[in-house]
Formats: structure tokens, C-alpha cells, sequence
């Protein structure tokens, strides 16, 4: 069958359908997500102090809101189009999307970008979303049995958590960029401890200030990998 | 912590699991009708469900491991929502149940958590979630992502990638600096141990791993360095 004629079954038979539903289930999960939420405020009788909220989501948002739009930009060509759907709704892209959908595409023998290729990438998406869910169904079963036999001195050990990991998550991506990540580093430490910068103002500066730089940069040519 | 873990609390769960499960096999269904008439063959769908599966398992343990943290502060029941799709990684899940209990002087602990912090602990997960949802799906929806890729880039996929490294590379090196640098300066040495110690098995392993000519072990870096940063903080500064 020539390209065209499926790129025309795909255009009428699969975007349009994938879009609707992946628009209505999307809708039904912003709803669902707070139940939890609504639910402990009613039992408790009284919402939670403003100010308590605010501080920690003023907090989190801005260091995230980057991330919701670098995220979706820079998987969607990678992802397809059932795959931005569930991966946005889901998460776990870079350590379970990604591999997965790239490992089906290769094992199918299709190529990348082709009418094929979006449709066996979204079946291996689709596959691990379903494997996520018995996994973390089990997980949170066993887990819980296992916390029961932990000692107290591991249960203690839970607080270097965060710093491990975003230790662990700059090796990742400083590595990649050593004299942006040098940059960013001195620069962040400069702000937050000499002059006391809030944090989500660290963070705009950091984050669009190096990307300015970068492009800056990369238009005329310096730091460029060849 | 019997709020939390209650059957009221696991039918939430498993309403939002569901969710996700009915959008995956609806789209299923569709890629598999569609598949055929463009002329693709029964076996070669099949090949790339196998394939997935099996390739899930990996990843799958990796997040099956991660999920203790999660289960010790909030369990079984809120960790399940989470993960199977709550957006779900599993740093950003304890980075806002962190805040949330803490915005209201509490402990991300069983022990610590009260009704005030596991309301605002939900809240804050919730509403820090939607954000990938509104702009991942209804990005998609409106035809938006295409369009913002194209113009940020000036069309240049080089200079794409660029910018999406140096900004990822932003984004953790300011997390660096607030979470493990910052403390040791100021004479909390276990942050700051933790998160060398991470950072430092996690390069390792990655060498390891291209030594070894095993990128599948790849998968499994974040637990590994997690576990050997905790333990060294724990171990010499406690």
C-alpha cells in the first residue's frame, strides 16, 4: 500500500479517534486525581491551612512548570501520538516509555516516523501501562509487608532519599553539557546562599538564563559539538 | 495512617488505575484495527506486545523497588494511585509529599504523618500533577506540541536538544545546590554525602554498564545509586 494512502487511513481512522478518547479519559483523570484529597478534607471536616498550601506549592510549581512543557516538546516526536497520551497521564517516560516503545518499534521492524512506527511505538506503551499497573498494584501489597520487617535505622536512612537522587539525576544530565552544568552550579550556589535568591527565582535564571545563553552560544557557533 | 491505607482510599486507587488501563485499551483496539488495514500483519503486532512486556519488566522492578520509600510515608493504597498513574516518577512523588507534609511541620513518616498533612501531602500531589496532563494531552489534543517544538528551535533540531539539556542540566543543579551542596556548607553533612555518593555510583555504574556492553542495566542506576547514597550518609554521618 503506498505511503499516502496510509498516511490518509491513519489521518481518518486512528488521530482523530486517539484524540477524542485520549482527550475524554485525560478529562476523567484531572477529576479522579484529587478524590483522595476531597476525601481526607471531608473526613477531617476542614480544608487544610491556606498558607500550608501555598508554601509548599509555591515551592514545587515553579521548578515543575519548566519540566510540563520541556517534557512534552521534547518526547512527543519519540512518543507518538497514543503514547504522549498515556505517558503524560502515566509518567515514568525516560526509565519505562522511552526504552519500551523504542524496543517494540526495533523488534517489529518498522521504521522510525513511519505510519507503522506510530502505531507499534503506541503498542509498546500501551503494553507497559498495563505491566505498571499489575506491578505497582503488587508492589504496593508487598511492600508494605516488607516495611514491617525493616529496621528502624533503615526506615531513618529514608530522609537522603531526595539529595541521592538528584545526585544521581545530575549525573545524568550534567554530563552531556559539563560546562553549562559548571555554569549553573556556581551560578545557583551564588544566588540561593551569598544573596539569598528564593528558590523559584533560582530556578528561572537558571533554567531560561542558560537556555539563552546556550542559543546565543550555538548561533554563533561556540560550544557546539561537531 | 488508617485513612490513608483504608478500602475507601484503595477503591480511589483503583478508579484512577482504571482510568489509565481503559485509555490503553481503547487505544489497543484502535492501533490494532488500524494496523491491519494499512496492511500490517496480525504477527508483527503480536511481535511488538511480546516485546513490550518483556522489555517492561526491567523498568518495572525499578519502580516496584522505588515504591518503598512511598509506601514506609503514605501506604499501600495513595502509593498504588501514584504509581500506576499518578504521573509516577517516583523523585517528583517524594519531592511533593516531602513538601506537603513539611509546609505543615510534619515528617514524611508514618509516625509523623497527621489528617492536616496527609490532606495537604494529596493536595499538593494532585495539584502538582495535572500540569504534565494538561499540557502532555490537551497539548497534544489541540495540535500545540507540533507547533511550540518548531518555534523554540527555529525548525533546528540541533539546536532543540541543546536547549532541552542545558535546561534539564538547570533544573537539577539548582536541586543539587538546594538539597546537598547548600546543607554541607552550612554543616549538615548527610545531604551533602548522600548526594555525592549518588552522583558518584551513578556515573560509575553507567561506566560499568558500557564496559559490560549491558544497556539494559541501565535501568537500573537511579535504584543503585539511591540505595548506596542513603547508605553511606546513614552509615558515616547518621
Amino acid at each position: 500500500m503506498p505511503l499516502d494512502e496510509k498516511e490518509k487511513i491513519l489521518e481518518k481512522e486512528y488521530y482523530s479517534h486517539i484524540n477524542r478518547y485520549g482527550f475524554i479519559t485525560s478529562a476523567v483523570h484531572v477529576l479522579l486525581i484529587f478524590l483522595p484529597a476531597v476525601y481526607v478534607y471531608l473526613v477531617m471536616g476542614r480544608f487544610v491551612r491556606l498558607e500550608a498550601f501555598l508554601t509548599a506549592f509555591a515551592t514545587i510549581f515553579p521548578i515543575l512548570l519548566p519540566i510540563y512543557f520541556i517534557e512534552p516538546i521534547s518526547y512527543f516526536t519519540v512518543l507518538s501520538v497514543a503514547g504522549t497520551y498515556i505517558s503524560f497521564l502515566a509518567g515514568n517516560i525516560s526509565n519505562m516509555r522511552l526504552p519500551v516503545g523504542a524496543i517494540a518499534q526495533e523488534s517489529a521492524d518498522v521504521e522510525l516516523g513511519s505510519p507503522e512506527g506510530e502505531l507499534v511505538g503506541g503498542l509498546g506503551i500501551i503494553a507497559s501501562q498495563l505491566m505498571l499497573t499489575v506491578i505497582s498494584f503488587v508492589g504496593a501489597l508487598v511492600c508494605v509487608a516488607i516495611i514491617r520487617l525493616l529496621p528502624q535505622s533503615v526506615k531513618v536512612a529514608f530522609k537522603y532519599v531526595l539529595p541521592a537522587m538528584f545526585g544521581a539525576m545530575f549525573s545524568q544530565f550534567g554530563p552531556r553539557a559539563p560546562k553549562y552544568a559548571a555554569i549553573t552550579l556556581v551560578l545557583t550556589f551564588i544566588l540561593e546562599y551569598f544573596f539569598h535568591i528564593p528558590g523559584p527565582v533560582t530556578l528561572l535564571i537558571a533554567c531560561f538564563g542558560i537556555a539563552l545563553l546556550a542559543t546565543a552560544l550555538y548561533r554563533r557557533g561556540i560550544w557546539v559539538k561537531r | 495512617m488508617g485513612l490513608a491505607t483504608g478500602t475507601a482510599m484503595w477503591l480511589m486507587a483503583a478508579m484512577v488505575a482504571a482510568n489509565g488501563a481503559v485509555m490503553a485499551l481503547i487505544f489497543y483496539r484502535r492501533i490494532w484495527k488500524v494496523g491491519i488495514m494499512i496492511g500490517m500483519r496480525d504477527e508483527t503486532l503480536k511481535t511488538a506486545i511480546r516485546s513490550s512486556i518483556i522489555s517492561s519488566i526491567g523498568p518495572c522492578l525499578g519502580i516496584f523497588s522505588g515504591m518503598v520509600p512511598l509506601v514506609i510515608a503514605l501506604g499501600g493504597a495513595i502509593s498504588f494511585l501514584r504509581e500506576s498513574a499518578g504521573v509516577g516518577a517516583i523523585f517528583v512523588e517524594l519531592w511533593t509529599a516531602t513538601e506537603g507534609a513539611g509546609a505543615v511541620g510534619a515528617e514524611l513518616t508514618a509516625e509523623g504523618m497527621t489528617l492536616e498533612a496527609l490532606q495537604n501531602v494529596l493536595w499538593i500531589m494532585a495539584s502538582c500533577s495535572v500540569g504534565w496532563v494538561i499540557v502532555g494531552c490537551f497539548g497534544c489534543y489541540v495540535g500545540l506540541l507540533p507547533k511550540i517544538r518548531d518555534r523554540m528551535s527555529g525548525g533546528d533540531p540541533n539546536l532543540l536538544r541543546l536547549i532541552i539539556s542545558v535546561m534539564m542540566v538547570g533544573v537539577f543543579s539548582k536541586l543539587v545546590v538546594e538539597q546537598g551542596i547548600i546543607p554541607g556548607v552550612v554543616g549538615d553533612y548527610g545531604p551533602l554525602t548522600a548526594c555525592l555518593v549518588g552522583f558518584a555510583v551513578a556515573l560509575g555504574w553507567r561506566a560499568l554498564v558500557d564496559i559490560l556492553d549491558k544497556p539494559r542495566l541501565n535501568e537500573y542506576f537511579l535504584l543503585i545509586a539511591i540505595i548506596a547514597g542513603m547508605a553511606a550518609a546513614q552509615i558515616l554521618v547518621g
